[in-house]
């Protein structure tokens, strides 16, 4: 592999950047839809769904970012990676083609709430899982059978490395959500959300720590990067978060659990660089950074997304503290 | 059938169904503004009102555009991916910078539209609805931009004409390489191919189009059962003028495109308009059907018609199919009826219109019921014309994905066909539901009241 330019790295790193910015918010919004089913009562769920009405929309977009730079900079990575994925992105399109609906009628439709937020909650799950799986998969190699054939078998998710960060999502989204509802709710969806807080934690601490030595464990063909230190980071945020929880005021208890979640993805980064598709039927065969787009391609897109983003950065903000009030049961929507 | 008929069915399927609800957001969008817009001159809460009502109509539109839209990005990779990997540092781009300029805007301000109002002070409330607005359109032009250049990305017609063209660097702003990796060069060149702005104009004025028929038909329904009838009123009017303006602009923008592709896209113009004969007093169909078999084309015609319209004289020789080889001849007939039907309602939708607006400042407005329901019958026939303008564009541009460049037998993915045959019907019947779901819920939420 030629030596990547300093453009090709930014743009791995930028990638990264709107994955990570993708599950720190919409895991939230994913994390209330995996708790919905399971809240009793009917005003404390409609309180719940007004919390993520008017972001998650601005929530769900970097997935879109993340997949349309992944798109115009690694396109072959990209195209593969899908296209032998195939009936497991068949499953993402069912789950984002009825999410943003199960949302919008779960609010119109009241006799048939029961059906939606299971539907609400599927989709929220198959989202999580197939992400969780994706990841770990790439840690882990995408066991193509030659190469540009890959095992659709589900043996190939069910190994150590993708089945635990499948967990480790889930429990990273309950417990994102559980910190987001305390901000944005007053009792009892608040005492709701600390105590899914404090036990998704538990999950969500051990399995870090799993994860991680399993993650290491792999033998990666390529592992030029230097995973440890940013393993410390993520453990170390993890454990402030708890510590912190009774210290920090109710509106900041989402940082600390979102840092914990963003803590994951330089892990994830190190440990895959300089690889973007890691193919296991071929070391050889792996799609690294320097398998990009030519130069102007790069250029392009990573100086206008750096300069964009910040911009979009700031008016998310924004909004995010226009939406920063308690949400009030029984207060009509809109 | 093989796996590249079946990913075209399924992505077909995909795109037209996703296709009804940026029309839509459009058009709604624009009117969402120009209420707003009112109302912070005015003060009326009547226009607040109206605004508020369109707005919670196009959440929920919104919400089946963004489910319908975010799944196609990924069904290039699966399904496309021979494409996807040559042209993505072209075609990836554009999705790129799309979500990155444009959907943000749109996805994050429209939660203050919805739920902002008591939260903002008044102007940037108005700001978002004008950035809701720009985010829309600016996410049009780019998508708009992406599909002009498949079908001409050559900046020179007699290159574009060629049987093997090859792309030039300083020329068209992309290059292809030994390995078949498309290079962009000049990201402008390709944004701004020969297509683009008329492609652009043709199909947001039509969305505007979509949009205020839409709310036409929603203001006829309120009036011919007398509920609410000062704001159905005002926004009967509103959208009169509005429908009214962009649907007389349609037969100039829509030629505008036809000739645009007789002169860049060879094939496509003669078969959207069944010619097979080169000929002088070439006549225009106004409705007919095609004899694939026998090549001929019978119908009603003006005759000369089309010789008058593309060289203002009816000896004027018009190019027919018989220019072309016939290995990259589209579809002929469902080419021309795909074409013929979006004319033929437009032709409706004009004098729709104009009726409207004829009654839409008198006392007796609300007693012309047959006005009234020819309006709300109307709703759904933009909706047809868009998608039937769409099918007339894509269909006129096979055999080819990238014109003269790709064929769409090469961009498809080298998948099972089994993998397809069983996402087709998987994808086909979420669709289904989904489009069952908003015709049985957009009624529902138009009839609640307009506050």
């Amino acid at each position: 592999m030629p030596d990547p330019s300093w453009l090709q790295v930014y743009g791995f790193v930028l990638i990264g950047v709107a994955l990570t910015v993708f599950a720190v918010l919409d895991g939230f919004d994913l994390g209330i839809g995996l708790l919905l089913p399971f809240v009793g009562r009917q005003e404390d769920k409609q309180v719940m769904i007004d919390a993520i009405w008017p972001v998650w929309d601005g929530n769900e977009l970097w997935a879109l970012i993340g997949g349309a730079a992944l798109f115009a900079l690694f396109p072959t990575a990209f195209a593969t990676l899908l296209s032998v994925l195939y009936p497991v992105i068949v499953l993402l399109m069912l789950a984002l083609l009825f999410r943003p609906v199960t949302f919008e009628l779960w609010y119109h439709d009241a006799r048939a709430r029961f059906w939606w937020e299971w539907s609400f909650f599927l989709t929220s799950l198959t989202i999580t899982v197939v992400a969780g799986a994706a990841y770990g998969m790439a840690l882990a190699g995408f066991p193509f059978t030659a190469p540009d054939r890959f095992s659709a078998s589900l043996k190939a998710v069910l190994t150590p490395v993708p089945l635990l960060t499948v967990l480790l999502f889930i429990s990273a989204f309950l417990m994102h959500a559980g910190a987001y509802l305390v901000a944005r709710a007053d009792d009892p969806v608040r005492a709701l959300g600390l105590r899914v807080f404090a036990r998704a934690w538990v999950a969500f601490a051990a399995l870090v720590v799993i994860w991680f030595v399993a993650a290491m464990s792999v033998k990666h063909a390529w592992g030029r990067g230097q995973p440890w230190a940013f393993g410390i980071v993520a453990v170390v945020l993890t454990i402030l978060a708890r510590a912190l929880a009774g210290r920090v005021g109710e509106r900041r208890l989402v940082y600390l659990s979102g840092l914990a979640i963003a803590s994951l993805f330089p892990v994830i980064g190190a440990l895959q660089y300089p690889v973007v598709l890691a193919n296991s039927y071929d070391p050889a065969a792996n799609l690294t950074v320097t398998d990009g787009s030519p130069a102007y391609t790069f250029r392009l897109v990573t100086v206008l997304a750096s300069v964009v983003l910040t911009i979009v950065a700031g008016y998310t903000i924004f909004v995010y503290r226009v939406f920063r009030h308690k949400v009030k049961a029984g207060e009509p929507a809109y | 059938m093989d796996a590249v008929l079946l990913s075209r069915m399924q992505s077909g399927l995909s795109i037209g169904v996703h296709f009804i609800f940026p029309g839509l957001t459009l058009g709604l969008a624009l009117f969402i503004l120009l209420a707003e817009s009112v109302y912070l001159k005015t003060d009326r809460s009547l226009y607040r009102d109206i605004s508020a009502f369109t707005s919670r109509l196009l959440a929920l539109i919104f919400a089946f555009g963004v489910a319908t839209g975010l799944i196609l990005p990924f069904s290039f990779g699966s399904n496309w991916a021979e494409f996807s990997k040559a042209t993505g540092p072209i075609f990836g781009t554009t999705l790129a910078v799309e979500g990155i300029t444009a959907f943000t805007l749109e996805s994050v301000f429209i939660g203050i539209l919805l739920f902002g109002r008591n939260r903002v002070g008044k102007s940037t409330y108005w700001l978002s609805a004008l950035l809701v607005f720009v985010g829309s359109h600016l996410s049009a032009l780019v998508i708009i931009s992406a599909n002009s250049w498949m079908q001409t990305p050559f900046h020179d017609a007699a290159v574009a004409a060629l049987a093997h063209p090859i792309p030039d660097a300083v020329r068209d702003g992309f290059y292809i390489d030994a390995n078949g990796q498309y290079v962009l060069t000049n990201y402008r060149l390709v944004f701004f191919n020969p297509s683009t702005v008329a492609r652009f104009l043709h199909t947001v004025t039509a969305a505007w189009l979509t949009g205020a028929v839409f709310m036409l038909g929603i203001a006829a329904w309120y009036l011919l059962h007398e509920r609410d009838t000062d704001k159905a009123r005002i926004m009967f009017r509103m959208a009169a003028v509005l429908s009214f303006l962009t649907a007389i602009a349609q037969p100039m923008l829509g030629d505008a495109q036809v000739q645009q592709a007789g002169k860049w896209q060879g094939a496509k113009k003669p078969a959207m308009e069944g010619v097979f004969v080169t000929r002088t007093h070439a006549p225009l169909y106004v409705a007919g059907w095609v004899d694939s078999t026998r090549r001929e084309t019978h119908g009603l015609a003006v005759p000369s018609g089309t010789s008058v319209l593309d060289g203002d004289s009816p000896t004027f020789e018009v190019a027919g199919l018989d220019r072309y080889p016939e290995s990259e001849w589209p579809r002929v007939g469902i080419t021309f009826q795909a074409f013929h039907l979006m004319v033929l309602i437009g032709g409706v939708l004009i004098g729709v219109c104009a009726a409207a607006v004829a009654f839409a400042w008198r006392d007796n407005l609300a007693r012309q019921r047959w006005l009234l329901r020819a309006c709300l019958a109307a709703i759904p026939l933009p909706i047809l014309a868009n998608e039937a303008g769409w099918l007339a564009a894509e269909f006129g541009r096979q055999p080819w994905t990238v014109w003269k460049l790709m064929r769409t037998t090469q961009a498809a993915s080298r998948i099972p066909a089994g993998y397809v045959a069983f996402s087709l019907p998987v994808i086909s019947l979420a669709l289904l539901g989904l489009l069952i779901l908003f015709v049985r819920w957009a009624p529902r939420l138009a009839k609640k009241g307009i506050r």
